[in-house]
This record gives structure tokens, C-alpha cells and sequence, in this order.
């Protein structure tokens, strides 16, 4: 009997595994119940109970070695199959493409400038793309036939018989938002107010007949021009993730009193550094106040806007505005 | 507008350069858009004296010199100039010297080594036209003895370089829209003396109501509130003379005639539009100054006809119109080369209706630019009397001493206080009063009174846009330079308010949509009246009334249109697949609307679908993009927003499903329909879903906050339940009935399979479905679902005529 054992365990030992027939031929010797060690535990009730045991042992060891052996050796078979793999187990084969999502450039530019107005503890605010005059222009200080409305050349929707305030039109710029604010609330507001607005213009690399912008309203006690410059400042700064250099002019907006401009210094490689109008900006008007039934000796405010297109051609070196309305996936693309 | 760097010294004397001076005046608000050099600074040119001159071997007209250029430096030089003589001294171009002067190809003469008709010229001997200095071109400019070769040219001569500032003016501004206002910034900047080029401010004597030679009346008294008229005789038209013209030239003007550009020099000098007839052209020797209440057919001398419009003002003389008042004058009675006499015309005309008419017209002129901003009502005479005088000087005529001055609206001078407190606290600065005081005074506020605390001042005539207080604090803030105001330490922020529900809403409808891989689109808002149709009917519509052209005249009553043509782009240019988002505002009229009466304005979601789900790749076959894609997203989305639950699903027509809360229609996805899509040229299917966000957004806001429930502690149970159903049966009836039957234990119903076939007969179909139950209390058996079932499949069977297969 161990003679047998032994020369079972040499035989497991020197089997050659190294296919699929093999291993077969192995399991069917060593591990199946029909097999040479399944045919010794059978033999085992010929021994004396007291050697039963010790056998019973051995026969054991022998049985787990040989299983162990299997295991193992289908295993490595199965770990082998590199090389016989199908075409298809190739793991360098191309995965297959997906589609992506994206966000418009124009939305990434606003989504920034939000950050930004949210950190200074500002709210956000909406109004309509059809406008009447007096939100637009009249309650914003733009005097009927007055040439501050050539500067912004506007598609009118109706024209009232009777009264210009109530002519229809679209929003030239987000200031109308500003008076919706501020008839729906009293101070303090400090808001931001995004948005579509249209100017009848022709359509050209630099112009285009709708484009968003961004404005922001603070209306408080004590606003001054000194905190809008420091507001100004810090805005810069963190929409261009950078110090800036930066000069103010004054500028003529109707509804501001004084109106400044901002330019910021801009240098590209291989150019000539040049100053780069980022936004207009200024002190709220009193009349503006007034047609709001807010009291200018009492408050003052401050008001900013600027151009969404503009920040993100700044940002991404965009020198052509009609490219955003295109929706050229070649163009979408490259915002993922 | 064109301001000469040069001409402003007239008024003000500086020493900055041209870039400095644009600097200053673009901080004080008169933005320089750009500075432009005029002529040339005569760099390269130096004074030469001809040593030899001797006639041209090969050339009859020409002479071969030899020119000392200093430093021992010997040229020899062929030059054409009939004048050129031994032992002149001369203005020598030397080689590589660029002159203000084009060649026929447009070019800059350079001058350059070489040889002409065989003999060698290194270097240009100039006349003055070839240096930018003047017109003569008849000889060689010679030099007085004293010059000394090799001097550059520039200190010999006046180079007549000048910088043109281009500066956007803005609208405010009148009184800068001419030299001497721009002066007056710069002086009050530069805490410089502003030289006027006229005393004479005050009504003068010599004004007559009733003229021998010529009656001037005023009709429409409220358009024109001032007439100054004035006779000057025996004139000699001719060409200005070079001061002028340089003048006229360097800010971009055409010299006209001696007459014409005086006009001109003074309406760029000092803002006041002038206009000059030919006083024998006029009938009647009378000027009346009228509007028509009809339209009336005019002819302005660029010698176009016009169609003027009711109401617009003219000056007429006895029998006609002669002149579009404050536009442009008559080609009946312009200055020709036999006029003898003149009648200046210096007049204020109201701005509005000068802005009026120039609209209509479409013809802005540099006189109407003035009068619809607001000129100067008190420069009139002055103006006047200043171009009468320059007119007497280079035209030879005589000034009539007896002029007229009609004014029969005048402008009370505005008095405003500024109170100091006020100023330090818009400005947030510490200014004392005497600053305040001192920089008013140098833009020519007249203080009146003045303390510590305020001070009273009269706001000068030229501007009309100061009006109140807060006018005063601007001019302080811009004169003083807004980047010297300090910036505070720290600013205030009150509490900040909540932000609006709907924006939170739109930010997260924005990440899903991108997050379900769909790309945004920014689609155009105004649409092609035909395309614009195709998606609202014609009442309902809401056009522009003053469109760039038709294909942007009409707002967007849908989202769609902008898919279907963004598709249509990618597609044409090669893409083979489209997956696009849009947020955005749409368009139509409605009884009762939005923000305004009759206008329903909302905002929409739109997602699309179209072309390729897979490209064909190894691993799966090309696949188009079918309609439960779009849904599938669809319903990610609206579960992504925690409204699905609120909202129901039917089928509108075989290629919509249209989405309900209650019976609210807040939105639907479609099958684009074969016709719309060769419509916008598209070849491939695509889907559209659209979706009221203003709805959604009411839905959501009504929605309790998200509360988390406990996870089931039990297994769940699936049973495959297969209906054979007639093929007209909708599967998504026999879902909600089955949803409606289940009772509570059912979490969820997934259609696993579909089939027809011969088996089941003609007309029939089998639809599988997976139904999964779970029991949040115990273990369910197939025991405990099987009553469920059975009563499933009775209702099925009842309603819908399904049988359960086996």
C-alpha cells in the first residue's frame, strides 16, 4: 500500500501539464472520484483500525497534493491563454468611443464670473429679452431722442401710438434688469444680473446682432466710487486668476454718473503689449434712483457690465465672435 | 473724430509727446482710439552743400553734383532740378531714407544707391513737396549760406510732422467736439493758460434787426434759437493757402476753396458749425428760417436729391429752400469760383430736430453731429466773426460792419451747488473745497459763491450735459484722475441673500444634461420668417420691425429650429453624429403672457438627438440613434431633478410623447419628421426632446426637500410575465395599467422582450416584461406575488385583451 502511495505521489509529481488534454487526462487519474487516489481511500477499510488512521493521513496529503496540483497547474493554463488569444482578447484593440458632454465656452466664461460675484456676497437676478422702453431706456436715463440711444441700436417689437416708454423691443442691454431689481426690492441689493441682449447691428468678425452680458448692482448707504474700484479690482484679479494691470477712464453711460471704463494691460507672446477695455462700470445715477422711487441722498449705488463674448475671447484667444453661434461640434469640442 | 497734435498747441502750450498727451486725454475721458504721425520727422535728411555741378553726359535735363554732407563725406548725386547750382546749400535725402512721398505703386520712396542714365547718385536733392513740407515741386529747396553740412534736417527746417488723435467721443460731449475743447481738458489738466482765438463773447453793438442787403427772420422759433448772419463783399474765391489746407488735410478734411475751409477750420476749431451762401444766389436778398408741413424734395450739394420730411427745418431764402439747417447746405447757393459775396451763417439750431431729420435721412454731417449733441448757444456771434475775419484775410474781401443777431430763445445759464460732503462721500475721497474750486474754474465753471462746505457755480454755455450736482462730482473725479481716488482697505458686503430657486434649477439641469453627454449649443434667437413658421402658427408669431435682413426677422417661438440647424451645420460638414443641450428663451404671442401683456416669454430645454448612436466599430455594428435613446436621457434627467414622479407620459401622435403633470403639458420628445428635415437639409434621423423649464421649475420648487429612506432590508423577487396582445396595443398602455395595478410591493418594471411572429398568429405580439417586487418587512416568496399577478394579468386582460403566455 505505500509503495503504491509513494509511486501515486511521484507520478502526480512528474506529470507533464502543460495543456488543456492534459490536465484532463491528469484530472481524470489523480482527482476524479474514479480515480488512482479516490481507488486507494476504497482499499482503505482493508487496514487494522489502528493503522487506519496513519494511512488515512498519508492518503489524505496525497489527495490535497494532488488537487493542489490541479489547481495550479489550471491556473497557469488559464493564465497562459495570451498565447492562444482570439483577435478580440487583444487588450490594445481601440476601445470604442463614446459620446461627451460639454459645456458652451460662453457658459464656462459666466459660470467663472458668478464664482467670482458669489464670493463678493453677490445674488443673482433675471429679466425678459422683450423689453419695454421704459425699463430700457426711459427709467435708465436715455431722454427720448437723445443721441446716447445711437450708441445702441435697437430692434423694436412695437412702437406705441401714444406713449415711447411703452414701446416694445429687445433689451439692448441686462440694465433693465437692474430697474426690475430695484422696483421689486429696497436696498441693500447686490446682485448680478446675466443675460441675451441685442443690438441691431450688422454681422461682422467683431459684431454680432445678439450677445450676453454680465452686469452687477450694489445699492446701499455709503457706496462709493473708491469701493467700486477696489470691486473692480478684485474682480479682475480673479476672473484673470492673476494681478492686473489696470487704468480707469471716464466713459458717458446714461444711467451711471461718473462712468469709467476699465482696460487692463494685455500682453501676448511675440505682440506688443496693449490696453484691453474689460468692462464699463460708474456710479448709479440719481435719476436712475429716483425712477425707482429710491432716494439718491439717501443711497447711492454702483453698477458694472461686461461683455461675455469678450472675456471669453480674452480668455481662449477667440478673434471671431460669429463662432459662437455657429455651434461647430470642431469648436464645442475643444471646451470638454 | 480727427484732433491735430499740433493744432492744440494753438490753444494750450505743451511739452509732452503725442503718446502722453493721448494718455492724459484719454484719463480725462476723451479716449484716443489710436495716433497717427502725418509727414515725416526727416529722419536721414541733413544739409548737403553742392561742391560741383555739372551738366548730365547722357540727359539733357538732368546735372551731375558732388554734395559735402558733412563729416568729410562727398556724394555725388544726379539731380533734375532746374535750379541746382554750385555752392547752394541744399536738404540732402542720403541713402536708406524713407520720404513721405508714394510711388505709383503705392509704396514710400526710399532712396537707395544707383545709377541713373550711367551715372552713379547717392542721394536725393529735395524740393518741399518731397519732404511733406509744402506743394512747391518747381526747384530744389536752397537754404540760407549759414546752414552747415551734415545738420539734420529737422533743425533747419519746420518738419511739419504731425499726430493725429483718433478720439471716441462720447455722446456728453459737444463741447469737445472741436480743438479748443480738447484744449480745455488738456489745460485744466496740465494746469496750463487756454489761449481763445476770439475776445468777442458779448453782444456785440454793430448788430441791426433790419439790414439793407439782406432780411433774415426766424419762423420756427422753438428749432432754431439763434441767427447770426453776416455780409462779407468782394471776396476772391480761390485755394487756401498752405496753412490751411495743412490744417484741413492733417484732421482728414479735402481743401475746398479759401471761402469753404474757413468754415470748416472754424467748425473744428471752436464746435460751431458755420455755413456760407452766395449771397447773389439768393432771390429776394432774404433768409427765412422755416420748416414745411409737407415733405419736400431738396437737393444738398453733394448733389443728391432728396426727400426731405415734414417738419424739418430749412433755411429758405424769398423763394426757396437754400439749405437743410444744421445738415448740409443747397446746391442752389454753395460758393462757386464767381461768387463775390458772401452771407455767413452762424446759427443754433435745436438738437432733437436736427437728430430728426438726420435720421430720416440717413445723413450725418459733421455740422448735424454737432447740433444734435448740443453746441455752444452764446459762441454764435464769436464764432461768426472769427471765420468772417479769416474769410477778409485769405479771401480779400470786407466784412459788412452792420451784421444781424437774431435770438429769440435764450438759454438761462445753469446755476448748481455742489456741496463737499456730498462729493467725498460718492467719491469716497477726502477733497477740500478749494480742490473742488479750482478745477471747475479751469474748465470754466464760473463760481459764483463759495465756503467750506459748498460752493455755487455757473455751468459755462458749452455744457449743455451738466445739469445737476452729481455732474459736478464727475468733472472733479475725471479732471483729478480716476486712478489717483485711493482704493478703501476693505469693502462693505451686506448679508448676502439667498440665490433664486430657478437659478440653482438652471445650474443643475446644465450639469445633467452634460453629464448625459449632451454638448450645449448657443442657437440664434431670431429666425427666418419661413423657419420660424414651421414651428408656430402665424398669429403667434413675433417679429422685429426693423430687421438686419429676413433672416433674422422673426424671435424663436421653439428651441427646435436651433437644433435642427446646428445639426444641419455638422452634419454637412462631415459629422456623422449629433448629441446637443440648449437652455434658452422662446418667443410668442399669447392672450395673456409673461413679463409683458401678450408676450409669452419662457425658457425651454432642449435636447437632441441625431445621425450615429455607434459609429461602426470592431466590437458593434453602426447603429442609428433611435427615439428611446433620447428618452432614456430624458427620464434620467427629470428622475436627476426628483420630478419624474409628478409627471405622466402619453403618446400625442405615432412620433410624439408628450409629458403631463396633472394636466399641464410641460413638455415632449419627438421624431423630427422626414419633411422638416429636408427642410433644413438633413439626411440622418434626429429626435428632439423640449421641455418648459419655467413649468419644471414651478414643479420642483413645490417638491418637498429630498428626504433619505432606508434601503431595503430584503431581498426582492422578479417574475417574467409575457403578454400576447394585438399589434395595435401600445406596450406603454399595458405598463401603466400594470404600474396601476401592481400595488405598492412593485419597485420596478423593465420590458425584457418583444416579439411577433408566425407562432403567434397574424396581428398578435408578445411583449415580456420583468416585474420586481420587493417587501420592505419581510423575505417575499414566489407565494406571495403570485396573487399579485393573477390579478395583473385579469386587469391586462380586461382592458387591454392580453393574454398571459406560457
Amino acid at each position: 500500500m505505500n509503495t503504491d502511495i509513494e509511486s501515486i505521489r511521484q507520478a502526480v509529481r512528474d506529470f507533464k501539464i502543460e495543456n488543456a488534454a492534459q490536465l484532463e487526462e491528469f484530472r481524470l487519474q489523480f482527482v476524479s472520484r474514479k480515480g488512482k487516489i479516490a481507488a486507494l481511500f476504497t482499499g482503505l477499510g482493508k487496514f487494522a483500525a489502528e493503522e487506519r488512521a496513519a494511512v488515512g493521513k498519508v492518503l489524505n496529503e496525497l489527495k490535497n497534493e494532488a488537487q493542489q496540483r490541479f489547481d495550479q497547474a489550471k491556473l497557469n493554463l488559464e493564465s497562459s491563454i495570451h498565447t492562444q488569444r482570439s483577435a478580440t482578447d487583444d487588450i490594445t484593440l481601440q476601445a470604442p468611443p463614446r459620446p461627451v458632454g460639454s459645456l458652451h465656452p460662453l457658459t464656462l466664461t459666466l459660470e467663472e464670473i458668478k464664482k467670482v460675484f458669489y464670493r463678493l456676497g453677490f445674488s443673482i437676478a433675471e429679466g425678459p429679452e422683450i423689453e419695454d422702453d421704459f425699463h430700457n431706456f426711459t427709467s435708465l436715463n436715455f431722454p427720448p431722442e437723445h443721441p446716447a440711444r445711437d450708441m445702441q441700436d435697437t430692434f423694436y417689437i412695437h412702437k406705441d401710438a401714444e406713449r415711447i416708454d411703452k414701446d416694445l423691443l429687445l433689451r439692448t442691454h441686462t440694465s433693465p434688469v437692474q430697474i426690475r431689481k430695484m422696483l421689486e426690492q429696497k436696498p441693500p441689493i447686490r446682485s448680478i444680473m446675466p443675460g441675451r441682449v441685442y443690438r441691431n447691428e450688422s454681422v461682422t468678425y467683431k459684431s454680432y446682432f445678439l450677445f450676453h452680458q454680465v452686469e452687477a448692482l450694489y445699492v446701499d448707504k455709503n457706496v462709493n466710487f473708491a469701493e467700486l474700484k477696489e470691486t473692480l479690482v478684485m474682480l479682475a484679479e480673479m476672473v484673470f486668476n492673476r494681478k492686473v494691470e489696470y487704468r480707469l477712464r471716464p466713459s458717458f453711460f446714461p444711467f451711471t454718473e461718473p462712468s469709467l471704463e476699465m482696460d487692463i494691460w494685455w500682453e501676448q507672446p511675440g505682440k506688443p503689449g496693449k490696453w484691453l477695455e474689460i468692462l464699463g462700470a460708474g456710479m448709479v445715477h440719481p435719476n436712475v434712483l429716483k425712477s425707482v422711487d429710491i432716494d439718491p441722498e439717501v443711497y447711492s449705488g454702483f453698477a458694472l457690465g461686461m461683455g461675455v463674448e469678450r472675456m471669453t475671447s480674452l480668455r481662449y484667444g477667440i478673434d471671431d465672435i460669429r463662432i459662437y453661434y455657429e455651434n461647430d461640434i470642431r469648436f464645442l469640442e475643444q471646451f470638454q | 473724430m480727427k484732433i491735430s497734435y499740433k493744432w492744440l498747441k494753438d490753444y494750450v502750450s505743451f511739452d509732452q509727446s503725442p503718446e502722453e498727451i493721448a494718455e492724459i486725454l484719454t484719463l480725462t475721458g476723451l479716449e484716443v482710439e489710436e495716433v497717427t504721425q502725418i509727414g515725416s520727422d526727416l529722419s536721414g535728411v541733413c544739409v548737403g552743400l553742392v561742391l560741383t555741378c555739372q551738366k548730365h553726359p547722357n540727359a539733357d535735363r538732368l546735372k551731375v553734383c558732388t554734395v559735402d554732407v558733412g563729416s568729410g563725406t562727398v556724394l555725388p548725386i544726379v539731380c533734375g532740378a532746374p535750379n541746382v547750382a554750385a555752392g547752394q546749400k541744399v536738404l540732402v535725402a542720403t541713402p536708406g531714407t524713407q520720404l513721405p512721398v508714394s510711388l505709383p505703386d503705392g509704396k514710400p520712396l526710399v532712396i537707395r544707391k544707383s545709377k541713373i542714365r550711367g551715372e552713379v547718385s547717392e542721394g536725393m536733392i529735395c524740393a518741399e513737396d518731397e519732404l511733406g513740407l509744402g506743394t512747391d515741386h518747381s526747384g530744389i529747396i536752397v537754404l540760407p549760406e549759414d546752414a552747415s553740412p551734415g545738420t539734420s534736417a529737422s533743425e533747419v527746417v519746420d518738419s511739419k510732422i504731425d499726430y493725429v488723435f483718433e478720439i471716441g467721443l462720447t455722446p456728453n460731449r459737444p463741447d469737445a467736439s472741436c480743438h479748443l475743447g480738447v484744449a480745455r481738458d488738456l489745460a485744466a489738466v496740465l494746469n496750463k493758460h487756454l489761449s481763445k482765438p476770439y475776445t468777442a463773447l458779448a453782444n456785440p453793438a454793430n448788430t441791426v434787426d433790419e439790414h439793407p442787403d439782406i432780411t433774415i427772420s426766424i419762423k420756427d422759433t422753438d428749432k432754431c434759437h439763434r441767427y447770426v448772419g453776416i455780409l462779407i463783399r468782394n471776396v476772391e474765391i480761390q485755394p487756401s493757402p498752405e496753412w490751411l489746407q495743412s490744417r484741413l488735410t492733417t484732421i482728414g478734411l479735402r481743401p475746398i476753396n479759401n471761402v469753404v475751409d474757413a468754415t470748416n477750420f472754424v467748425l473744428h476749431e471752436l464746435g460751431q458749425p458755420l455755413h456760407a451762401f452766395d449771397y447773389d444766389q439768393l432771390s429776394g436778398r432774404e433768409i427765412r428760417v422755416q420748416s414745411f408741413d409737407s415733405d419736400t424734395v431738396f437737393t444738398t450739394l453733394d448733389e443728391v436729391e432728396r426727400n426731405v420730411p415734414a417738419g424739418s427745418l430749412f433755411i429758405c431764402d424769398r423763394d426757396k429752400p437754400v439749405a437743410l439747417a444744421g445738415i448740409m447746405g443747397g446746391l442752389n447757393s454753395e460758393i462757386s469760383a464767381n461768387t463775390t459775396t458772401v452771407l455767413l451763417e452762424s446759427a443754433y439750431f435745436e438738437p432733437v430736430g436736427i437728430r430728426k431729420t438726420s435720421k430720416s435721412l440717413g445723413l450725418q454731417t459733421d455740422s448735424s453731429y454737432r447740433f444734435e449733441r448740443g453746441i455752444d448757444p452764446e459762441l454764435t456771434y464769436a464764432a461768426a466773426m472769427r471765420c468772417a475775419e479769416i474769410i477778409a484775410d485769405i479771401a480779400g474781401g470786407q466784412i459788412d460792419p452792420a451784421f444781424v443777431d437774431h435770438h429769440p430763445v435764450i438759454s438761462k445759464p445753469k446755476i448748481i451747488t455742489l456741496r463737499l460732503k456730498r462729493l467725498n462721500q460718492i467719491l469716497g475721497t477726502n477733497f477740500m473745497i478749494n480742490q473742488a474750486v479750482s478745477v471747475l474754474r479751469a474748465l470754466e465753471f464760473e463760481v459764483k459763491k463759495t465756503n467750506t462746505d459748498e460752493m455755487r457755480c455757473q455751468v459755462p454755455s458749452f455744457r449743455p450735459d451738466v445739469t445737476q450736482e452729481i455732474d459736478l462730482i464727475e468733472e472733479v473725479a475725471r479732471i483729478y484722475d480716476y486712478n489717483k481716488i485711493p482704493n478703501p482697505d476693505y469693502i462693505h458686503i451686506p448679508r448676502p441673500e439667498q440665490l433664486p430657486f430657478r437659478e440653482q434649477f438652471l445650474t443643475r439641469v446644465r450639469e445633467a444634461a452634460r453629464s448625459l453627454d449632451y454638448r450645449e449649443i448657443y442657437a440664434n434667437s431670431l429666425l427666418h420668417e419661413n423657419v420660424a413658421r414651421q414651428f408656430a402658427r402665424e398669429e403667434e408669431l413675433i417679429r422685429t420691425l426693423n430687421p438686419i435682413s429676413n433672416d433674422t426677422a422673426v424671435l424663436r417661438p421653439s428651441l427646435t429650429p436651433g437644433l435642427l440647424r446646428a445639426a444641419g451645420y455638422n452634419f454637412n460638414r462631415g459629422a456623422r453624429s449629433i448629441r446637443f443641450f440648449e437652455i434658452g428663451n422662446t418667443f410668442k404671442k399669447s392672450s395673456t403672457g409673461t413679463w409683458h401683456p401678450g408676450i409669452q416669454e419662457e425658457t425651454w430645454l432642449m435636447m437632441g438627438l441625431g445621425g450615429l448612436h455607434r459609429e461602426e466599430f470592431w466590437s458593434h455594428k453602426q447603429e442609428n440613434y433611435r427615439i428611446f435613446d433620447l428618452r432614456s436621457s430624458v427620464d434620467v434627467l427629470l428622475d436627476a431633478l426628483h420630478i419624474s414622479d409628478q409627471l405622466k407620459v402619453e403618446k400625442i401622435t405615432e412620433t410624439e410623447l408628450a409629458y403631463f403633470s396633472g394636466s399641464q403639458y410641460v413638455g415632449s420628445i419627438q421624431i423630427v419628421d422626414k419633411a422638416m428635415l429636408t427642410f433644413f437639409d438633413i439626411e440622418q434621423p434626429v429626435f428632439v426632446a423640449t421641455f418648459s423649464l419655467s413649468t419644471l421649475i414651478g414643479m420642483a420648487e413645490r417638491q418637498d426637500p429630498l428626504i433619505y429612506r432606508p434601503v431595503p432590508k430584503f431581498p426582492g423577487i422578479d417574475f417574467d410575465l409575457a403578454l400576447q396582445v394585438s399589434s395595435d396595443t401600445d406596450a406603454g398602455k399595458l405598463e401603466s395599467t400594470l404600474r396601476a395595478t401592481a400595488g405598492s410591493r412593485l419597485k420596478s418594471v423593465s420590458t425584457f422582450d418583444v416579439f411577433e411572429g408566425k407562432s403567434l398568429g397574424e396581428g398578435q405580439k408578445s411583449i415580456g416584461f420583468r416585474l420586481r417586487f420587493i417587501d420592505e418587512a419581510k423575505t417575499l416568496t414566489i407565494k406571495d406575488v403570485d396573487s399579485i399577478i393573477d390579478k395583473v394579468v385579469r386587469k391586462l386582460e380586461h382592458d387591454h385583451g392580453a393574454r398571459l403566455r406560457k
